[in-house]
């Protein structure tokens, strides 16, 4: 029952594109034969011809918005055509503009590959160069190559009260973009505050964001940025979200002072964030502290950290009645830090199963243990990852932990081919002291240091206890 | 008293006829007036004397003919010194030529024929008794009849169809099948196999070495290997050592064939991450080695980190299954 976030890949491919075109047409159909009875209708008003007029805010702030609004297209070298898109916004008079990271990762980390240009709503395209990311909010500064001669650029401001994170619950948003290719649009929604557990700020936004309006901006009704549109919960109505403006206002400050980045400099830069928000992330994850959660005779960890979220079960009222008790509780952070369409990161999840025979003898219980153990498997890219490697041993009670009892577990992990230093782990542990019962724990990190993935590993397994 | 023998083009004894040796010399061809006439169209009407030579040792001479006296090897020779063992060709026939006095083999002893079904049975009851077992200390949730027999009913299918192809092949070429001798070579070799895989399988857990179950499949071949070798003792005794090789080099064939389809199997799972022994867990009581300290552990964690930094320098081979999964999604 874990939830997943959807973050919005940019349109794919033409291919997508053009399925998409047929199930246009298909709900254009829909909309006229909708649309067809009030003109034949005669007596009764039908609720098409009492719906309220357009909002007349909405009206006046995309008006004044539409110059600012961007459509950021990345387009493969070789085709000359657009393998994904996604919105922007004007931040600055002199060409600087605000999207997600995610709308541009692909020139980000392929730039022969790909590259990117800019559509404004009056039709004029043109190159954007790269200026500053910030992965770990997903946000990208980009910067229109305009001549020097150009007239400045209408542009949005950011509400102070957003970047003081002041606005009121129930505040009405506007968010703009160009979803699914179809053209600018705006849309309502309300501001519901920061997202709770959640270990990035994210701005929960209750509207109806869709692909392609990424990196579009989400204004107040005086027009000024709350946030960027960024991803949306699937299977969830109109739950939207948004980066906090701070963030965003943060980016461009830093954006405004500094050059292009080189492709080199991308890759450096999101190595350089990734690994300070690893530190971050363990130092703020040692700060919360852990407390102790039972299960039968054993002990083990569980972050106090409200943004893990966790789900147990159990198989105790299952039919036919099993054989054997299995009750388990698993923790993962909600969110991941997007890298590139084959890649995420910045993910934790914990889990630890109690199993307790009912009546499988000693060898019965190891097979349904086994059917436990295997540790997650890390499925990636072979371009983006080294294959994983895995070391498994008995580890034996320690003086320092000696309640600790006999483990078998299993060590597994990859290193990141773009990016130094950083490695995804899978822990398998099981518990060797009884033939009858076993807690078997799971960890997995992903984007860690090496020195982080052992020292968290090291105290996930001290954790574990028994006591009978 | 001199014996002749004709034998077959596979040196197999076809019919030896019984000579008096007093005259020295006895002719040999297709003509009536010879001592011995042998139906080939190949050998001339008048075509070796056997006789004496100076010394009394059996020679025989070619009478210029057109063929003429082939050794062994298919030399041709002008005149043959017999000893018991010498073999030669005229025309398409092999003959030999023995005196009275040619030593023979002492007589062996006789041995009361092998009553090899009551062992079948046993050997029968004992592999499926194993096999029913592992079923049994593997099953985890219901117990239905079907999870048994399915696997049984088909090792049984197999088995007898392995047996069925060596009693016939054995009845084609040496015209008996031997049924039960061949089912009791087949049943030994399963039952040995039976006891190899779980051993295998609780050594690599007991010793927690990864090396045990990655190179288990050699053991399987070795086992198989002798199973056919039998099988094919069990045919005919003769021609063993070639046998032998022959069995031997399709082994170590097949087992490096394993081997280069597996490697690039762990390769691209990293060094078995899916790796089934992995995850094989036996009851906690099977361990022998003891458990590795706290310091010694995270040592080889560590140097897993050697191992990935080292793999990172190298270009990525080939696509994996997720490689393909997006591109199939686009």
């Amino acid at each position: 029952m874990t939830q997943h976030f959807f973050v919005f890949f940019p349109m794919p491919t033409l291919f997508s594109l053009r399925r998409f075109c047929a199930a246009a047409a298909g709900l254009l159909l829909a909309a006229v034969v909708l649309a067809a009875p009030p003109e034949t209708a005669d007596s009764a008003p039908s609720p098409a011809t009492t719906a309220l007029p357009l909002s007349s805010a909405a009206e006046q702030i995309f008006t004044q918005a539409r110059p600012r609004l961007l459509q950021i297209r990345t387009l493969l070298v070789t085709a000359q055509k657009q393998s994904s898109i996604g919105s922007g916004f004007l931040i600055g008079a002199d060409g600087f503009a605000l999207t997600n990271y995610h709308v541009i990762s692909q020139y980000a980390l392929e730039p022969q590959t790909y590259r990117l240009e800019y559509l404004a709503p009056d039709g004029t395209r043109g190159p954007l160069q790269l200026h500053a990311i910030d992965i770990v909010n997903d946000l990208a500064v980009v910067r229109l190559e305009l001549p020097d001669d150009a007239p400045p650029r209408s542009h949005f401001t950011f509400n102070p009260a957003a970047i003081a994170d002041a606005l009121p619950k129930g505040e009405r948003l506007f968010a703009m973009g160009n979803p699914f290719d179809l053209g600018f649009t705006i849309v309502e929604g309300t501001y519901n505050g920061l997202v709770e557990n959640s270990y990035q700020p994210r701005i929960h936004f209750t509207g109806a964001l869709n692909p392609g309006m990424s990196g579009g901006p989400a204004v107040t009704s005086d027009n000024r940025i709350a946030g960027v549109n960024v991803s949306k919960q699937i299977g969830g109505d109109l739950v939207s979200f948004l980066v906090p403006a701070a963030a965003a206002y943060a980016l461009v400050e830093t954006a405004r002072s500094g050059e292009a980045m080189s492709p080199a400099g991308v890759r450096e830069a999101i190595r350089e964030q990734l690994d300070a928000w690893q530190n971050g992330f363990f130092s703020a994850l040692q700060k919360e502290g852990f407390r102790t959660a039972s299960f039968g005779p054993y002990q083990a960890a569980e972050s106090n950290a409200s943004w893990f979220n966790c789900w147990a079960r159990t198989n105790s009222d299952a039919r036919p009645k099993p054989r054997t008790l299995i009750n388990s509780t698993a923790c993962d952070t909600r969110t991941a830090l997007f890298l590139a369409r084959n890649m995420s990161s910045g993910q934790a999840n914990m889990s630890h199963t109690y199993m307790k025979s009912i009546d499988l003898n000693a060898f019965q219980f190891a097979t349904q243990v086994s059917q436990h153990m295997q540790p997650p498997s890390l499925y990636g890219s072979r371009h983006r990852f080294t294959p994983q490697q895995c070391y498994e041993n008995f580890l034996a009670p320690d003086a320092a932990y000696p309640k600790r009892p006999v483990l078998r577990v299993i060590w597994c992990a990859r290193a990141y081919r773009d990016f130094a230093d950083l490695y995804d782990i899978a822990v398998a542990a099981v518990t060797q002291d009884s033939s009858k019962e076993a807690l078997v724990s799971h960890l997995s990190l992903t984007g860690v240091s090496y020195p982080n993935a052992v020292a968290f590993t090291g105290q996930f397994l001290n954790a574990l206890e028994v006591s009978r | 008293m001199i014996w002749i023998e004709i034998l077959s083009r596979h040196k197999e004894l076809i019919s030896r006829s019984r000579h008096d040796d007093d005259r020295g010399a006895l002719s040999i061809g297709r003509g009536y007036d010879n001592d011995v006439v042998i139906d080939d169209v190949c050998i001339a009407p008048q075509h070796l004397l056997l006789r004496r030579d100076e010394h009394g040792i059996w020679i025989v001479e070619d009478r210029g003919t057109q063929n003429g006296l082939l050794d062994v090897h298919g030399r041709r020779h002008p005149r043959l010194v017999l000893t018991g063992n010498t073999l030669f060709q005229i025309g398409h026939t092999w003959l030999r030529v023995r005196s009275a006095s040619f030593p023979v083999a002492p007589e062996r002893r006789l041995t009361p024929p092998q009553r090899l079904w009551p062992w079948v049975l046993l050997l029968a009851v004992a592999v499926f008794g194993t096999a029913a077992l592992e079923i049994w200390l593997n099953q985890t949730g219901e117990m239905w009849l079907s999870r048994y027999l399915m696997p049984i009913v088909s090792l049984l299918v197999m088995l007898v169809i392995w047996i069925s192809v060596w009693a016939g092949l054995s009845r084609l070429l040496v015209g008996a099948a031997n049924f039960v001798r061949h089912s009791f070579i087949a049943l030994s070799g399963l039952a040995v196999m039976s006891l190899f895989s779980p051993l295998f399988s609780w050594a690599s857990f007991a010793f927690s070495s990864r090396w045990l179950a990655d190179y288990s499949f050699v053991a399987y071949w070795l086992i198989l290997a002798a199973t056919c070798f039998y099988h094919l003792r069990a045919i005919s005794p003769r021609h063993l050592r070639l046998k032998a090789v022959i069995v031997a080099a399709l082994c170590i064939a097949a087992a490096t064939v394993q081997w280069l389809v597996k490697d690039p199997f762990n390769l691209q799972h990293g060094s078995g991450a899916n790796h089934p022994y992995l995850k094989e867990l036996w009851p906690p009581a099977a361990r022998v080695i003891a458990p590795r300290p706290q310091d010694v552990f995270f040592r080889n964690v560590e140097k897993i980190k050697a191992d990935l930094d080292e793999l990172r320098k190298k270009e990525p081979e080939g696509e994996s299954f997720f490689d393909m999964m997006m591109e199939n999604d686009e």
